[in-house]
């Protein structure tokens, strides 16, 4: 719907005018007379504007579509000026879902586009999981004068859909001090991390394992070889759930959704390299989840490792159902240790998956890592220092996260602002 | 969007007005108004106008809007100051024209002169507003009433130093004064004599409109009322305040229009007919009208306090039990430094002055009033001249004359006032035609700042439409100043009218007409 109006801009120079003249009266000035001739060229002005025509194309783009859980989506605006005049004041809001943060930039502009020149507005979302859908933005625009307004709203090509999945993205590398995660050492010399002995050089090699030290020293060419792993099993616990319904502001996804990224994640890259997954939660229960998954005796999910379909469908199941209990604020109580241990496989790594907001986590890994297992940690930090409430919540997490590291845990502590993957690559 | 960059909510500092037009707006205030005082030789005033409207402004902020007592604190000192300076503008506009000392009998006072210190006021005020984004309504009327709490322990003080007169010379005057004005002594005849009545009664009619238009608008009626009943409520409430407005507009131009006539020697008033004449001095003598506006301002006045009290006993941060400590404490440094330094005051005072006139009249008055209350009254001066100037700026808002951008508005007004006094000051007139062009250009430009801020907001893209927009808006303000020229030029060319009342006749009836023309489009 288009509307158009007079702003009634130039109302102050009828006043004008009017003082003028009085004043001149008054004091018998000329100059006062002729001086009313000035506020009276504005109202002429503002008498023969017309409120211009829209003649604007926009058009929406979104990057990347679609987008992973607190991921920043770029909204990118276009608009292109069809007509033959200059618009000299057009302002844009774009129909931003309300759910939606707008994280950086803003989806308001005032423009100013000449004949047949496209300009553009551009601001980041943090999405949460789910399908938000754009309303066409409000284009209001004025003449020069801006004695005159048109409003429309105009249809917009395009992406009008924000998908926020958790399957999204790339899969984040494990690499640093989390790529052990899931291997195991074998007594055989070849790809790997760990030095295990070198051999005579032979063509094909690659350059960057010849030993190059050696070679100065003794003028022969070897190779060098790391000790091999193999793949192991690997238990995910998500924890937190109940603890992390807090997020960075209002509409950004909260430290549970972000924690259950993570964790799918994980599960797919382990799944990748051909590890033996399994998942444990306690923060539903197995009739949450729709299709048949093991049980403890909590009735809480505990799906044994393996690396068939059967157990990934079966813990897709139970993220897709993890998710629905955070947005549905439902909880649940954690027992963690009711079972855990008798219930880990002997020589299974474990990667628990927490927004370590709640101390009890420390108790935990320190439990596990007594076990003599390796455990990695990945933690999504939604934590800032904008108030004096957040800023203790942020301390008393760095401490917890301090406590794991003295533990003998690998800590990957997500910046969540950034990609996850960059923080599993600076684990330590 | 609800949220900032960081994920907090958005600051309402990002729907005030934007900065780069609106520090434009303000530049070109400042400029002008102080170009076209330099055109009429009277610079300095308007210098002082603008320190002592920066100052205000600056007590505004720190009183009417400082979360810390250390801010109420120094502005309530300011506010003293401040006051003192308004005072002090005007006087220098008095004696700019006077020689010094001053010794009566004066000539007629120019009118350019204090035009240009309002000039400066409120181009210093408004340029300052503009770019903080006061709030007139809000921060001007909280200040005044922390000013006035200030003043307690001075006030407190006088009256306990100089009980007597006050109980007695000083009621007296206030009471005959009162009587006078609620009924007036008519003369036998003249309407000479009628026409100042006539202003005064037009004046308490303003002064009634506007506050019961303040009052009806702060009764809480509607919300008191039913879900089902408050669009009704709300029509009634409007038209109320709709017909104050009409009143208050009716009663601006026939006041303008009274001071015209008795300025002015355009219509002769001995040539008035008798009848207009009778009723005049009906009208402007009867203690009926006077005695209906009084009680309006009383009846105002009071539901202005009642629901100003009844909110209190409601509000968390005025409850009953709160007590203003910092401007009380502040009031009782004002008076302690009056009570140390009123003796060595008067002391450099009566050796300052020269002549043995002088030293006889001021041991009078010291022996009179006494110093203390003379000195201490010199503070409540300034701090009641600041709060008047305070609450004036919030009245203006509330009655409509000033819009939600206030501050640039009042800049405008100030280039506007400095372009009246050069006219008539023999400035040239292509100077005067761009300063009226330069005071509509301010209120453009404030204006657009406004509704960017209010739709688009400061984190928006809108540096290329700003810059677009000035640069536009300069454009069309040349164009009207060379429509003046033009239109100069064509007088200057007509044949000379056979007198002036004519002229002014016709030249007001073209005015009228398009002014008209341009109203009903």
């Amino acid at each position: 719907m288009t509307t158009t109006s007079l702003t009634g801009r130039f109302d102050g120079a009828t006043l004008a005018a009017v003082i003028l003249v009085t004043t001149g009266t008054v004091f018998g000035e000329p100059a006062l007379f002729v001086g009313a001739a000035v506020p009276l060229g504005f109202l002429l002005v503002g008498w023969i504007a017309t409120p211009p025509a829209v003649d604007v194309r926009v058009e929406r783009e979104i990057d990347p579509a679609p987008a992973a859980p607190g991921e920043r989506a770029t909204v990118t605006l276009r608009l292109k000026n069809v007509g033959d005049a200059t618009l000299t004041d057009v302002r844009i809001v774009d129909g931003v879902p309300t759910e939606l943060p707008v994280d950086a930039g803003s989806p308001r502009a005032c423009l100013s586009i000449r004949p047949g020149e496209t300009t553009s507005l551009a601001y980041a979302v943090v999405p949460s999981q789910g399908a938000y859908e754009f309303v066409s933005p409000v284009v209001r625009v004025r003449p020069l004068s801006s004695a005159a307004v048109t409003t429309t709203q105009p249809s917009v090509t395009g992406t009008t859909t924000l998908v926020c999945r958790r399957d999204a993205g790339d899969v984040p590398q494990l690499q640093g001090s989390l790529r052990r995660v899931g291997t195991q050492p074998v007594d055989r010399g070849g790809e790997g991390i760990e030095f295990h002995s070198t051999r005579e050089y032979r063509p094909g090699d690659d350059v960057r394992r010849v030993d190059w030290r050696g070679f100065a020293k003794t003028g022969n060419l070897a190779t060098i070889q790391f000790t091999e792993t193999s793949a192991t099993e690997t238990v995910v616990l998500v924890d937190g759930i109940e603890t992390g319904q807090v997020a960075r502001g209002p509409g950004y996804p909260t430290a549970s959704e972000l924690t259950i990224y993570a964790a799918d994640r994980v599960v797919t890259r382990l799944f990748a390299a051909g590890n033996e997954v399994g998942l444990r939660t306690g923060s539903i229960t197995a009739a949450d989840i729709p299709v048949p998954v093991p049980t403890n005796a909590a009735d809480q999910p505990w799906i044994p490792p393996g690396a068939d379909e059967a157990t990934r469908r079966q813990i897709d199941a139970t993220f897709d159902s993890l998710v629905a209990a955070t947005h549905d604020g439902e909880r649940s109580v954690w027992t963690r240790s009711r079972g855990l241990h008798e219930r880990l496989p002997a020589n299974a790594d474990v990667v628990l998956v927490t927004p370590a907001l709640d101390e009890s986590t420390g108790e935990l890994v320190e439990t596990l890592c007594a076990t003599d297992r390796h455990v990695a940690v990945i933690t999504p930090d939604i934590t800032d220092r904008e108030t004096v409430g957040k800023t203790v919540t942020r301390i008393k997490r760095r401490l917890t996260l301090a406590r794991l590291r003295a533990a003998g845990a690998t800590v990957c502590d997500w910046d969540t602002r950034f990609p996850l993957a960059r923080a599993m690559e600076a684990a330590t | 969007m609800t949220s900032s960059s960081r994920g907090g909510e958005i600051p309402a500092t990002n729907w005030q007005p934007t900065l780069p037009t609106t520090t434009t707006a303000a530049i070109v205030a400042v400029v002008s108004t102080l170009a076209l005082a330099t055109l009429t030789g009277d610079v300095l005033v308007a210098l002082l106008g603008g320190v002592t409207g920066i100052t205000l402004a600056v007590t505004v902020a720190a009183v009417g809007t400082g979360d810390y007592r250390l801010t109420v604190a120094a502005g309530g000192l300011l506010a003293t100051v401040t006051g003192l300076g308004l005072l002090g503008c005007f006087a220098a506009a008095v004696i700019l024209q006077v020689a010094w000392p001053p010794t009566p009998p004066f000539g007629p006072l120019a009118a350019a002169p204090f035009l240009i210190v309002g000039a400066g006021l409120a181009t210093g005020f408004g340029g300052v507003t503009a770019l903080r984004d006061l709030s007139p309504t809000r921060d001007a009327g909280y200040t005044a009433l922390r000013l006035l709490s200030v003043g307690f322990v001075p006030v407190v003080a006088i009256a306990v130093d100089w009980w007597q007169p006050l109980n007695s010379v000083g009621a007296e005057l206030i009471a005959a004064r009162f009587d006078q004005l609620m009924q007036p002594t008519q003369p036998t005849s003249g309407v000479a004599a009628a026409l100042p009545r006539f202003v005064e009664l037009v004046a308490l009619g303003f002064v009634t409109a506007a506050v019961l238009y303040v009052a009806v608008g702060r009764l809480p009626l509607v919300e008191l009322t039913r879900e089902s009943n408050r669009q009704s409520v709300r029509d009634v409430r409007d038209s109320i305040r709709q017909g104050l407005r009409m009143v208050m507009a009716v009663a601006i131009v026939t006041e303008f229009c009274a001071l015209v006539v008795v300025s002015s020697s355009v219509i002769p008033l001995d040539e008035l007919p008798a009848d207009v004449v009778g009723g005049l001095l009906a009208v402007s003598y009867a203690p009926f009208p006077r005695r209906l506006f009084v009680g309006g301002i009383a009846l105002g006045t009071a539901t202005l306090l009642l629901v100003r009290f009844v909110r209190m006993l409601t509000s968390r941060q005025f409850r009953p039990t709160y007590l203003p400590l910092t401007p009380l404490a502040v009031g009782s440094f004002l008076t302690a430094v009056a009570v140390v330094s009123h003796e060595p005051a008067a002391a450099a005072v009566l050796e300052q002055s020269t002549s043995d006139t002088a030293q006889r009249m001021l041991r009078e008055l010291f022996a009179t009033v006494g110093s203390f209350a003379l000195l201490t009254g010199g503070i409540l001066l300034g701090l009641a001249t600041a709060a008047c100037a305070a609450v004036s700026v919030s009245l203006v808002h509330a009655v409509g004359l000033l819009g939600r951008d206030s501050g640039t508005q009042l800049a405008g007004s100030g280039v506007f006032l400095a372009a009246i006094a050069a006219g008539i000051s023999s400035v040239p007139i292509p100077a005067v035609l761009v300063g009226v062009a330069a005071s509509l250009y301010v209120l453009d430009l404030g204006e657009f700042a406004t509704t960017l801020g209010q739709e688009i907001g400061r984190a928006g893209t809108s540096r290329r439409a700003e810059i677009v927009h000035s640069a536009g808006g300069g454009v069309l303000a040349v164009g009207t100043v060379g429509l003046g020229i033009g239109t100069l030029a064509v007088i200057s060319r007509l044949p000379q009218l056979p007198a002036p009342p004519t002229a002014v006749a016709v030249v007001a009836a073209s005015v009228g007409t398009l002014l008209l023309f341009l109203a009903t489009r």
